[in-house]
């Protein structure tokens, strides 16, 4: 064999090795979703079992886990709603219009991203705390907004500076302004990426944890609040929280595979194009 | 210098993002406060109209058994009572603004922690007028029928204020069957179940002991029973150190020879990680908290139930001891429905409906008939000792500043199970940690 | 022109919620964070302490532990991804068939919630009853051992985030023109030679792009550790994010925690204002 051979097959076999190293706990959970105790709790590896549907029962009966999804949906798309909306115009004005400081304000909303959750957290949870917020989908939203608004302002951006500029040019010579070259020429052209800086966006804040863990209440706790209770106060339930977990990871899988070409350059602020 | 905070931000924050918050009405009740229960073992009195809201902790299952318990509550006096629970964090923050505010709690779940300064700040209303009173109360109930060293934690400047419920303690547990097949007697003293987790250690695949050792809680309860086993405490009445080097040292080393004994990962192990070890076969023994052990019993997810003999823990034999773990139901001293929230507390706190909540969630009530009731004791076979266990038994430290003086003393034994720290230097540690606290 | 405050309008709505849900409240905690004062006294008069709580900081040996703690993790969690990472992204570039499937199985892992994560690698890595233990038969406590807990959460963020690293090295691989690779197969180089002269200095800037998110990322770690060992066994895993959580939502001791907060938003804004400042040398972000 050519020496390039042995190249490719050596490639097939390290993305192969890495793609087991990926699948193989997700694999685990989710067959352990299927499993009884006795499966779960062996010394070896049960492959061969018979599949109940016990853990799925209980975890969305007694437990009634769906509380959690719809909290977790709610939360995020009202994020992602308001972060586009106020986002998207943003956006535009810092890629296309005459705005002072353009750079500086760019760069300030780049910092807000640097910004450690933890640092936001312990402020926001006195300030709601004294605003009778803590709880609500209200603080959620709002603490989600401090990454999905950014997220959305330098990824539309990036969108924005690629549509050629004599599109928008000729949509005011035709007398609709710059307000309508944006409404009706630059969002229509830069919709699918719209499309996935949304779906970004309910990703973010479908997983994320810290703000949820402090700032939610009982009747407003996200999944991964959820889930973390699973690990709980009193017994660990294996067979639940692996159900548990498959239920969330559902629609994030969904999500992300949708999202897939802008994945990158949602991760890395438009910075990659991918 | 004393200065107030600045608050520009939340003025700032208000105009963007305040939303109205709502507040429950109260509504004027009709009823009969005195009125039998519609049947037999129901809830005294009618409050028909009555709209009362507790205040509690978010977990289940007890939420949820909560909320039957109200349902059924309800529909026997004609009122209703609506669950506010939010996680335990910011329970306390919930509770001091809301009494301290508009109000809106009728009836309290009041950690120890902090029971005495809402007490002192006058949130509370006391109850002994209810408690004593004939017609409040079914036939045979009174403060009497509580556990007296439990209800004594309710009470402030002489007063009554809260009645106790969810009672739970730290146990030791052991398979009946591994220590016959061994020929060793079942353990009595802590030193002979050191000497059984080492010699079991290892037969079989399974560890001697399971116990926890994660920084969560757990591991503090079970030195405040070692502690207690040896007539000793953390602090006094004065809330002085008074937490004896020796003693405490003795404690640490027990700890570690039983952790030396303990399944790997035994620094990782909550309540639960333990219990699931014993409860698969991977533990001859267990020390833990009483909520946990229910998992030992529960033929769905254990492999080993019926095989588990249970004892307090002692350093001699007939001197066991506990650490007391509860929590405390109070009437708030601003509720318009002070009577139907005795009612109600009055009801739920009893030892039928008590059994109820055991039977779910393995905790224990706080009444004396709780303790003899049949059915817990078939799906509870741990509450004798636990009684035992209870009658030496000094209340989990309610103290404001406790939690970090409880993180402290469980990183210093985590310390000496490493060794890293020989137990009396783990001993120094917990000293000079709780005297950081506390002073003295 | 009259448009010529549209550009304002549109921007200021942003920059207003950036400000009353980020800078306020980062200068209202830098404001508190010169008291000392608890959860449970927030309507009483607080006690003004100045810098103190800043000075017992650099005084306090638990953030001396924790910040050490936090650099392990950071160097090698980001230089293994790098490594690892970079591996996979050549081996995706040499395959001639499959990229776009492989592709879609190798993101799986960063879209996961990391509370998730911890779960499916709490399960894998159980002493009793973890695939890890039953295979092997081995019962080793990776997260109940001093020496084990740290490298196993490393491990862990490893599997959530080289994935990342691959998408944008391989991204950045498939952006290299072709007759780059043309012209150095006419002149013989090879595999070695190829990797050495070409790709790897076109993708220097998708490295230092991985190496500041990455970096600022794994400084802030917190959901992994907090389900998975809760800074234990010991201080063994404690980490900066963790330690201002418990001070401030377990101690109640906020204004050591707001000082605490600070510390870290200012370490991270240097970290990364040093890799900005070398990306923007080299033209990667505009």
């Amino acid at each position: 064999m050519k020496r390039r051979d042995w190249w490719v097959i050596g490639s097939y076999v390290v993305v192969g090795v890495f793609l087991l190293w990926v699948l193989v706990p997700i694999v685990t959970v989710a067959l352990n979703s299927l499993k009884s105790p006795q499966d779960i709790f062996s010394s070896t590896p049960q492959l061969v079992f018979t599949p109940t549907g016990d853990n799925y029962g209980k975890v969305l009966g007694e437990l009634s886990f769906q509380t959690f999804l719809v909290n977790s949906t709610i939360v995020a798309l009202g994020s992602t709603l308001l972060s586009i909306v106020v986002g998207v115009p943003a956006a535009y004005a810092l890629a296309r219009l005459p705005v002072r400081g353009r750079e500086w304000w760019a760069w300030l909303i780049l910092f807000t991203r640097m910004v450690p959750a933890v640092a936001l957290v312990v402020p926001m949870f006195v300030i709601f705390q004294r605003l009778q917020l803590l709880g609500t989908y209200t603080a959620l939203v709002a603490a989600h907004t401090t990454f999905n608004l950014p997220i959305v302002i330098w990824m539309m951006r990036s969108f924005f500076e690629e549509l050629p500029r004599d599109l928008e040019e000729a949509a005011q010579v035709d007398g609709t302004g710059r307000f309508g070259a944006f409404l009706r020429v630059a969002l229509p052209l830069t919709s699918p990426g719209l499309a996935a800086t949304g779906v970004l966006c309910l990703l973010f804040s479908w997983n994320e944890f810290l703000f949820a863990l402090v700032l939610s209440g009982r009747e407003t706790q996200t999944v991964p609040i959820g889930v973390a209770s699973f690990i709980g106060t009193v017994s660990v339930d294996w067979g639940g929280s692996s159900a548990a977990a498959v239920l969330a990871m559902i629609p994030v899988f969904v999500l992300g595979l949708a999202a897939q070409r802008f994945l990158v350059r949602g991760l890395t602020f438009g910075a990659v194009k991918g | 210098m004393s200065r107030r905070s600045p608050r520009w931000p939340i003025a700032l924050f208000t105009a963007l993002t305040l939303t109205a918050c709502g507040s429950t009405g109260g509504s004027s009740a009709t009823g009969d406060p005195n009125a039998a229960p519609a049947q037999p073992g129901g809830p005294m009195g009618k409050f028909a109209g009555a709209k009362l809201v507790l205040s509690r902790w978010a977990g289940d299952p007890w939420t949820s058994g909560q909320k039957e318990a109200a349902a059924e509550w309800s529909a026997a006096t004609g009122g209703t009572l609506d669950l506010d629970a939010v996680p335990y964090e910011n329970l306390h923050d919930k509770q001091a603004l809301t009494l301290s505010g508009a109000g809106g709690y009728d009836i309290l779940y009041v950690h120890p922690s902090w029971f005495g300064e809402f007490a002192k700040a006058g949130h509370l209303a006391p109850i002994d007028g209810y408690l004593s009173d004939a017609k409040r109360n079914p036939s045979g109930f009174s403060a009497d029928s509580y556990l007296p060293n439990v209800l004594a934690q309710g009470k402030y400047d002489g007063k009554q204020y809260c009645v106790p419920d969810f009672v739970s303690t730290t146990l030791l547990a052991y398979r009946k069957d591994v220590f016959e097949a061994a020929g060793i007697p079942a353990p009595k003293t802590l030193d002979d179940v050191a000497a059984a987790a080492a010699q079991l250690n290892g037969k079989d695949g399974m560890a001697g002991i399971a116990i926890p050792g994660k920084r969560a809680g757990a591991v503090a309860d079970i030195m405040g029973s070692l502690l207690t086993a040896q007539d000793n405490w953390w602090y006094g009445a004065d809330q002085k150190t008074t937490l004896d080097r020796a003693k405490a040292a003795k404690a640490v080393d027990f700890y570690v020879k039983a952790a030396k004994a303990a399944p790997s990962g035994v620094l990782n192990f909550h309540v639960d990680e333990a219990a699931t070890a014993a409860a698969q076969g991977k533990a001859a023994m267990i020390i833990s908290t009483t909520p946990s052990l229910q998992a030992l019993e529960d033929p769905a997810k254990s492999a080993t139930s019926g095989k588990w003999g249970y004892a307090p823990m002692q350093f001699t034999d007939g001197h066991p001891a506990g650490e007391l773990i509860y929590w405390n139901w109070c009437v708030a001293a601003n509720s318009p429905h002070k009577d139907a929230a005795y009612s109600f507390l009055q009801w739920y706190t009893s030892g039928a409906q008590q059994a109820k909540v055991a039977l779910a969630a393995a905790t224990a009530g706080a009444t004396k008939d709780f303790y003899t009731n049949a059915d817990v004791q078939a799906k509870l076979p741990f509450l004798t000792a636990m009684n035992d266990a209870l009658t030496t038994s000094n209340p989990q430290p309610s103290l404001p500043s406790w939690p970090k003086a409880q993180d402290r003393i469980e990183l210093a034994v985590q310390d000496a199970i490493q060794g890293k720290l020989t137990p009396d230097q783990a001993a120094d540690a917990m000293v000079q940690a709780v005297q950081t606290t506390l002073g003295g | 022109m009259r448009n010529k405050g549209l550009g304002h309008w549109m921007l200021a709505p942003a920059l207003l919620l950036l400000l009353a849900l980020i800078i306020g409240p980062l200068f209202y905690s830098a404001g508190l964070s010169a008291y000392s004062w608890n959860l449970t006294d927030i309507d009483l008069p607080k006690q003004f302490t100045g810098l103190a709580n800043y000075t017992k900081l650099f005084g306090d040996p638990t953030v001396g532990t924790a910040v050490l703690n936090t650099v392990i993790y950071v160097v090698f969690a980001v230089g293994i991804e790098l490594v690892l990472g970079f591996l996979v992204a050549a081996a995706l570039f040499e395959m001639t068939k499959g990229r776009r499937l492989a592709n879609a199985f190798i993101l799986l892992p960063m879209i996961i919630a990391p509370v998730i994560t911890a779960l499916l690698w709490r399960y894998l890595l159980d002493p009793q009853f973890g695939l890890v233990a039953q295979l092997t038969g081995t019962s080793i406590g990776w997260f109940g051992d001093a020496q084990l807990a740290l490298p196993a959460l490393i491990a862990v963020d490893v599997w959530q985030w080289t994935p990342f690293v691959i998408l944008i090295l391989h991204a950045g691989m498939l952006s290299i023109g072709t007759e780059q690779f043309e012209a150095a197969s006419i002149d013989g180089a090879g595999r070695p030679t190829i990797y050495r002269r070409i790709v790897i200095p076109a993708i220097v800037p998708q490295v230092m792009i991985v190496l500041l998110f990455r970096t600022m990322d794994t400084y802030r770690i917190f959901d992994t550790v907090f389900v998975l060992t809760k800074g234990g066994p010991g201080l063994s895993t404690e980490t900066i994010g963790l330690y201002t959580y418990r001070t401030g939502f377990s101690y109640f001791d906020m204004g050591y925690a707001m000082a605490l907060s600070i510390f870290i938003l200012v370490t991270v804004v240097i970290i990364s204002s040093v890799y900005i400042r070398l990306l923007r040398r080299r033209e990667v972000l505009t």
